[in-house]
C-alpha cells in the first residue's frame, strides 16, 4: 500500500511534468479551460437567460466545477489504457495505477481552478450559507466515483473502441440532463426520476451543497447517497476488473 | 545479499498450468457492434456462446539457480503468455506459481513512462516502478549506476522520443539489470540493440546469474539462444513439448514444426 501510493505520487509528478512541459505557463493553460467555461456559462445563463436564482455564480461553480472535473478526467483516462499499450505490454506494472495518476492530475487542476474561481466570487457576495470546511468528505466521495468510472470505462475501452464516442455524446446529453446550471427544485415533479436515476447528480449534489444552500438536514443525506453511489461504482469497477483484467494483455 | 535462496529450493515452480483468454470478438470490436448485433440478431447475441481463446494447457516446469532456459516455439504458442503468467501480470485460470525471490520481466524495450521526458527521468520513474522495496538513496545509485553502464552519455538529457530502438532498448536493460534479481525473463528484448550492447548485456546477464538467479529467455534468434542458454523448453500448441539441458536439439525440434517450411530438421 504504501509503495503504491508512493509510486502514484512519483507517477502523477512525472505525469504532470509531462503534461505542463515543466513551465507556469503550461500549467495555466490547463486551467484556463474550466475557468473560461465557468465564465461563459455564469454570464450568459444571468445576464441573458436571466435564471433565477439568487447568487447564481456561487450556486454554478458548487455544480459545475465537479462536471468539468468528471468529464475532463474521463476525457483523459478512457483512452489512456490503449494508448499505454506499450508501457503495459513493456513490463509488470499496474495498470490501475496508471488511470489513478491520471484522475490525480485532474484533480488537482480541479481544485487550483476551484480555489480561483472561488476567491473572487466570494469577494463580491454577501452569501452565508456556505459550508466550505466540508468540502473535503464530498470532495473525497467524487474522487472515489471518479477513479471507478474512468477506471472501468477505460478498460471497456480497451475492448471496445468506441466507448470514448459514446461516452463523450452520453456526457453531453447528461449534461442537460443533470440540475448544474439549474437547481433540482426547478425540474417538475412528474420527470424528477431522470434526475433521481442520474448517478452523477449525487455525486454533485452533495458537493454544490457544501458550496450553495448549505443546511445540515439537506448535506448529510446528500452525502449519504453520494457515498452509496460511488461505493457501487467501485464494486462494479472492481468486479469487471477482476474478471478481465488479463484479457487486457491479449487485446494491446 | 538477498538472503531467499538456497541452492535446494527452486526459484520457480509452475504446475498444471491453464490459461484462456475470454474473446468477445465474435460480438464486435465497438460497442456500435454490440448495437446492430443486438438488433439483428437479439436471440443469439444474447445467448450465443462466448468464445474462449486457449493459450496454455498443463504447464508444469521447475526452474533452479544457475539455470538459463530458452523458451522456443512458435508465434501464438504462448511463450509470453506464460512468461507473463510467471511475471504475475496475467492471472491464469488454473495451476499454481510459486516463486521465490525477486523476479524482473522485460516484455518490450520501446516502452517508456513518458515519451516526452528525458531518458534519465524515465530511468528514475523506471526504477521506481520495478524496484519498489529500495530506498531513496539506494534507487539513486542503482539508476546512477546503470545509467553510466548504457553509455548513453548526453542523450539521456534528451526526450525519450528522440532516441533510436537501439537506444531504448539500452536505457531499459541497463534499469531493469540495475539490481541482482533471483528470476531475469526477457522477452525478445535484444531485438535493435546493437552486437557491441548485447556482449555487454550478456557480461552482465551472467553477472545477475551469478548473483544466484536464473533467466528464462525468449528468442528466435537459434544462435544467441544456444549460445547463452543451458536449456531449452519448446512449446508448440498451448503445451510443452520438450524440455531438457540439450538446448541444440530443443532448437533442432522447434524448427522440424515448420512441416512444409522452408527449413525442416538438422
Amino acid at each position: 500500500m504504501k509503495i503504491f501510493l508512493r509510486q502514484l505520487i512519483s507517477l502523477t509528478f512525472a505525469n504532470m511534468k509531462a503534461r505542463y512541459r515543466k513551465t507556469i505557463a503550461g500549467f495555466i493553460w490547463v486551467i484556463l479551460n474550466p475557468i473560461i467555461l465557468y465564465s461563459v456559462q455564469s454570464v450568459v445563463f444571468r445576464k441573458i437567460l436571466r435564471i433565477d436564482v439568487p447568487d447564481y455564480a456561487l450556486f454554478l461553480m458548487g455544480g459545475l466545477l465537479p462536471w468539468i472535473f468528471i468529464t475532463n478526467t474521463l476525457e483523459m483516462s478512457i483512452p489512456y489504457l490503449y494508448n499505454s499499450h506499450n508501457l503495459l505490454r513493456g513490463f509488470r506494472i499496474n495498470p490501475f495505477l496508471l488511470i489513478l495518476c491520471q484522475v490525480l492530475d485532474n484533480f488537482f487542476n480541479f481544485i487550483v481552478a476551484f480555489l480561483v474561481i472561488l476567491i473572487p466570487v466570494t469577494l463580491f457576495s454577501t452569501y452565508t450559507h456556505s459550508a466550505f470546511y466540508l468540502l473535503p468528505l464530498p470532495i473525497l466521495v467524487l474522487l472515489i466515483g471518479i477513479a471507478s468510472i474512468s477506471s472501468l470505462a477505460s478498460l471497456m475501452n480497451v475492448f471496445y473502441r468506441d466507448t470514448k464516442f459514446v461516452l463523450t455524446f452520453v456526457l453531453n446529453i447528461m449534461y442537460f440532463i443533470t440540475p448544474i446550471f439549474y437547481p433540482v427544485e426547478f425540474v417538475p415533479e412528474k420527470y424528477r426520476w431522470v434526475i433521481d436515476l442520474n448517478p452523477l447528480f449525487y455525486l454533485i449534489e452533495a458537493f454544490r451543497n457544501a458550496v450553495y444552500g448549505y443546511s445540515p438536514e439537506l448535506f448529510w443525506p446528500a452525502l449519504a447517497k453520494a457515498a452509496l453511489v460511488s461505493t457501487g461504482l467501485a464494486v462494479i469497477s472492481y468486479l469487471y476488473w477482476s474478471r478481465r483484467k488479463n484479457d487486457l494483455y491479449y487485446y494491446i | 545479499m538477498t538472503s531467499i535462496t538456497t541452492s535446494k529450493t527452486p526459484i520457480l515452480k509452475v504446475e498444471n498450468l491453464y490459461l484462456s483468454f475470454d474473446l468477445d470478438l465474435q460480438k464486435g470490436h465497438t460497442i456500435r457492434d454490440i448495437f446492430v448485433n443486438l438488433i439483428s440478431h437479439p436471440v443469439h447475441s444474447l445467448l450465443g456462446r462466448k468464445e474462449v481463446h486457449r493459450v496454455l494447457e498443463d504447464i508444469s516446469f521447475e526452474l533452479n539457480i544457475g539455470e538459463k532456459v530458452a523458451i522456443i516455439g512458435e508465434n501464438g504458442s504462448g511463450k509470453t503468455s506464460l512468461c507473463r503468467c510467471v511475471a504475475g501480470m496475467i492471472m491464469p485460470q488454473q495451476g499454481e506459481i510459486k516463486t521465490n525471490g525477486v523476479i524482473q520481466a522485460v516484455f518490450s524495450t520501446a516502452s517508456a513512462i513518458h515519451f516526452s521526458l528525458t531518458g534519465r527521468e524515465n530511468a528514475f520513474l523506471l526504477g521506481e516502478l520495478i524496484f519498489p522495496k529500495l530506498s531513496k538513496t539506494e534507487l539513486k545509485d542503482a539508476i546512477e549506476d546503470a545509467l553510466d553502464f548504457s553509455e548513453l552519455g548526453k542523450f539521456l538529457e534528451a526526450p525519450f522520443f528522440t532516441y533510436s530502438r537501439g537506444m531504448q532498448a539500452r536505457l531499459f536493460l541497463s534499469v531493469v539489470t540495475a539490481r541482482p534479481t533471483e528470476l531475469l525473463i526477457l522477452d525478445e528484448v535484444y531485438d535493435g540493440a546493437d552486437e557491441f550492447f548485447q556482449m555487454k548485456m550478456q557480461n552482465r546477464m551472467n553477472k545477475v546469474i551469478e548473483k544466484s538467479g536464473a533467466v528464462l529467455f525468449i528468442s528466435h534468434n537459434a544462435e544467441l539462444v544456444n549460445e547463452i542458454c543451458n536449456r531449452a523448453i519448446v512449446l508448440d500448441k498451448r503445451k510443452i513439448i520438450y524440455d531438457g539441458k540439450n538446448v541444440a536439439k530443443g532448437i533442432a525440434l522447434y524448427k522440424s514444426l515448420h512441416v512444409g517450411g522452408y527449413k525442416t530438421g538438422q
